[in-house]
């Protein structure tokens, strides 16, 4: 006996499969989709169950996240602080700090929550670039707490903001001659701090890993919940060590029936050697399932744009030398090429225009050796790299996915200060990978920035920046592009194409359910579209459970 | 020993410098001070397997003290949870690229840390063509600038080293040069060279600006008294000794700074001597002869 077959209408189908590319209705058995079409045309199965509770929703392909960590779901056990409204794991966060004094304010009312002693209070999501006037200093922070740490985390999580009781602790003084230490006109430190100090304090006042913290289950529930929001059916959790305990808990988590996302962690491969991290990812094998997959290893070979630590070519920053390889350009062929020759995918993190460089050298030299068709090697980030490294990428296979967050972003200081108003124009440049048939997907680096497609898609297509200005016009791709670059797009980065990205027969039921159909609301508006919730392999994942 | 303020030095330099040479080295020769060494990866060292008390993945504890840490984990929180061990002294491993300048910052970042210098590993080889690869030069050129010591391994390599010497002292005009083959240099005399010795810096004085060590197991024939006025006598271009003797059954920790020599019992320690000269020191076998060293 055959299993029963649903069949949901829906105010609208978008399906993202070039034969049907929208349609009303979609029918799933046993988790996957039988056939979209018009009723009568699923009517060719036979008998079915009609579930109208989509009937005046928007139904597409779940959104696929292909560039976030899993962590975005431990992050929540601290305190939000953002400038921005962020969907959290229980709905949206409080309206957004729009001031110092509503960062106080807010941190106060939790420390007034908290049990005495001198258990640290740690915020995150603090983003000054939105506020005018003086920077926050350890004074502001001393009237939440002088007798606790407190520490706040910036939205890069490349800096953070502490309380004296922190700078007295560590020692931190005027004497103190550490670079990334923020002192005001007389010498002292504001409590501000950037880079090797701000990463120590913070790990000596968390005193915790954040990546352990990530595989508690609590966390990827949390992690599931704004998946859900968000409409996202596929999530990522991209550079993780993989380790024993890690992995069992992912499998175990992904396991659960109520677990609402699949999971590809990707190995983190940066700073070991590429013959044990191939061992090791044949190991992993046997772990995945369904919903967990381990298939893929990520290099990082540079840092941020930002952060001044991105590797750029000719003419560099403005105002800092040249950044920081993470892996030598010496080092990342012999890499490449063992992981490529072990016919292992490769994602390489690569910021600034020479890193994508010397990754491109080191891919076209791997495939000379070692020809391999539909390897899908794929940059991330890859925000800078010019047209002639995007015609590269084209012969040679290699996808891309930008981080198309950063314009509205970040996008203002790039062009203001970082790199100049000129290159600014093509940061995460869709248009011109779409021109290339550079294979594209786009992502949120959630929690660098929130978990979100729909916005991501937002900043493609419009490349708005949180001042409102437009960043390189001619680089605005269609909306239609735009969402098959965070469904299809990011699938096939993932080389899961033939499983999820599409409503098409014998692909995964995974749905987005909006309120609202994309195509049809101004193209401004992409990211305020309402998501209803999820559908992962035919179950329903109402995005608060007093609805569905 | 009070734990006050735990020096905290940095390995620098380029992949294949010989970094690891130098931390096996270390590991192998070292008997009186508890080392933390936080590396990349295990891989590469070569920790005899008599050694290891206790081997968890992340942390392998030896017989002499010392503790290696893996920083398969990240780096800060591995920092944080090892001061909390309470070894005498902590070695980070920097990465091939890194610049080591910015990881000795973390010494002043915590009370229970101080600086306890920066050690650049130069593959004295390959250095000066590295330096031509434009996608290297600022990478390895920063990471001379941040040393406070730079070590050039595999001099057996090369005879000729002045033109590697003289850009090096263009890079780094303040940073003391110690010279060695294949890591040998023992540390804790390594360490010893920071602001500590006479440095020209003049490029007319070369020999005087580069540094040798030559070590001991540090059991002498003499007696004590006799072995400090042996001391006394060794030729200025021995600018420095230290470590720990057996002389007449019992043990002595010795320190020779400029002309004065000190000798003090340190009974429980073990007999561990290494001298520093500028380049026209004796040879090993002379100054065995003249401490009568076994």
């Amino acid at each position: 006996m055959s299993a029963p077959i649903t069949i949901y209408p829906a105010r609208k189908i978008i399906t993202m499969n070039a034969y049907q590319p929208f349609a009303t209705h979609v029918a799933v058995q046993d988790g996957k989709v039988l056939g979209v079409g018009s009723l009568e045309d699923l009517q060719y199965w036979g008998e079915a169950e009609i579930d109208e509770r989509f009937a005046d929703k928007v139904i597409m392909p779940g959104l696929v996240e292909g560039h976030s960590h899993a962590f975005e779901g431990a992050i929540w056990e601290y305190c939000y602080v953002g400038f921005h409204q962020r969907m959290g794991p229980k709905g949206p966060s409080h309206g957004g700090l729009k001031s110092i004094d509503d960062v106080v304010a807010h941190l106060k009312k939790e420390e007034a929550g908290m049990a005495d002693g001198d258990a640290p209070l740690i915020g995150w999501g603090f983003d000054p670039i939105f506020f005018t006037g003086p920077r926050m200093t350890a004074a502001d922070l001393d009237q939440v707490s002088t007798t606790r740490p407190v520490m706040i985390y910036h939205a890069s999580m490349h800096m953070v903001n502490v309380n004296s009781y922190v700078l007295e602790k560590a020692g931190v003084t005027s004497e103190t001659p550490v670079d990334g230490i923020v002192k005001d006109a007389e010498g002292t430190p504001t409590g501000e701090m950037r880079g090797t100090p701000a990463m120590y304090l913070a790990a000596k006042v968390t005193g915790s890993n954040i990546l352990r913290e990530a595989a508690e289950f609590s966390a990827l529930d949390n992690f599931g919940a704004i998946c859900v929001r968000t409409g996202v059916t596929t999530a990522t959790d991209l550079g993780n060590p993989l380790q024993e305990e890690m992995v069992a808990q992912y499998k175990a988590w992904t396991l659960k029936e109520s677990s609402p996302i699949r999971l590809v962690s990707t190995y983190a491969g940066t700073g070991f050697p590429a013959p044990q991290g191939v061992e090791h990812m044949q190991k992993l094998a046997a772990h995945q399932n369904e919903k967990l997959r381990l298939h893929i290893v990520k290099l990082v070979a540079d840092g941020s744009i930002q952060g001044y630590t991105a590797r750029l070519k000719w003419p560099g920053y403005r105002d800092a030398p040249n950044g920081m390889w993470y892996i030598s350009p010496t080092e990342l062929p012999g890499l490449i090429e063992t992981y490529h020759k072990a016919g292992i995918q490769i994602f390489v993190h690569t910021n600034g225009d020479e890193t994508s460089e010397v990754t491109i050298d080191a891919i076209e030299a791997a495939l000379a050796k070692h020809p391999r068709a539909d390897h899908r090697h794929t940059l991330q980030h890859c925000q800078m790299a010019d047209e002639a490294q995007y015609r590269r990428m084209s012969a040679l296979g290699i996808g891309v996915n930008i981080f198309s967050n950063h314009i509205y972003y970040w996008g203002d200081l790039h062009a203001s200060t970082i790199i100049g108003p000129d290159r600014a124009k093509r940061l995460d440049p869709a248009a011109t990978a779409l021109k290339y048939d550079v294979p594209l997907a786009m992502h949120t680096d959630a929690p660098i920035t929130p978990m979100g497609p729909l916005f991501v898609a937002w900043c493609a297509v419009n490349r708005l920046t949180s001042s409102g200005q437009v960043l390189g016009p001619d680089q605005r791709i269609s909306v239609d592009d735009a969402l098959r670059a965070i469904t299809l797009g990011a699938a096939y980065s993932l080389k899961m194409d033939h499983e999820i990205g599409s409503l098409e027969p014998g692909k995964w039921a995974d749905f987005a359910i909006l309120e609202e159909d994309p195509y049809a609301v101004d193209p401004v508006a992409l990211r305020d579209i309402q998501v209803w919730g999820t559908v992962l392999a035919g179950q329903v994942f109402p995005a608060d459970s007093g609805q569905g | 020993m009070s734990h006050v303020g735990i020096p905290l030095t940095i390995i620098g330099g380029f992949l294949g410098a010989g970094k690891t040479s130098l931390l096996n080295f270390l590991l192998k020769n070292n008997q009186n001070v508890a080392y933390a060494v936080l590396v990349n990866e295990f891989g590469d060292l070569a920790i005899d397997e008599d050694l290891i008390v206790s081997h968890d993945g992340q942390t392998i504890a030896l017989a002499n003290g010392c503790v290696c840490c893996s920083l398969s984990n990240d780096l800060m929180e591995t920092l944080v949870q090892v001061i909390a061990l309470k070894p005498d002294h902590i070695v980070i491993e920097a990465s091939g690229v890194a610049d080591p300048g910015r990881l000795r910052d973390l010494a002043y970042l915590d009370r229970d840390l101080k600086v306890g210098g920066v050690v650049v590993v130069i593959d004295s080889a390959a250095f000066l063509s590295q330096l031509d690869d434009p996608h290297l030069a600022d990478t390895m050129e920063a990471q001379v600038r941040s040393a406070d010591i730079l070590l050039l391994n595999k001099c057996d390599l090369v005879m000729d080293r002045s033109k590697l010497i003289q850009k090096l002292i263009a890079l780094n005009s303040v940073a003391q040069i110690a010279e060695t083959e294949q890591g040998a240099f023992p540390f804790a005399a390594l360490l010893d060279l920071t602001a500590q010795l006479p440095g020209t810096g003049s490029e007319a004085h070369l020999h005087n600006k580069v540094f040798k060590a030559i070590s001991f197991t540090g059991i002498t024939e003499l007696t004590p008294k006799a072995f400090c006025a042996a001391c006394e006598a060794l030729p200025s271009s021995v600018v420095r000794l230290k470590g720990f003797i057996e002389a007449d059954g019992q043990m002595f920790e010795v320190q020779r700074s400029g002309l004065s020599v000190d000798v003090r019992p340190a009974p429980g320690c073990k007999p561990d001597l290494v001298l520093i000269g500028t380049s026209n020191m004796p040879s090993r076998d002379e100054i065995a002869r003249l401490l009568r060293l076994a």
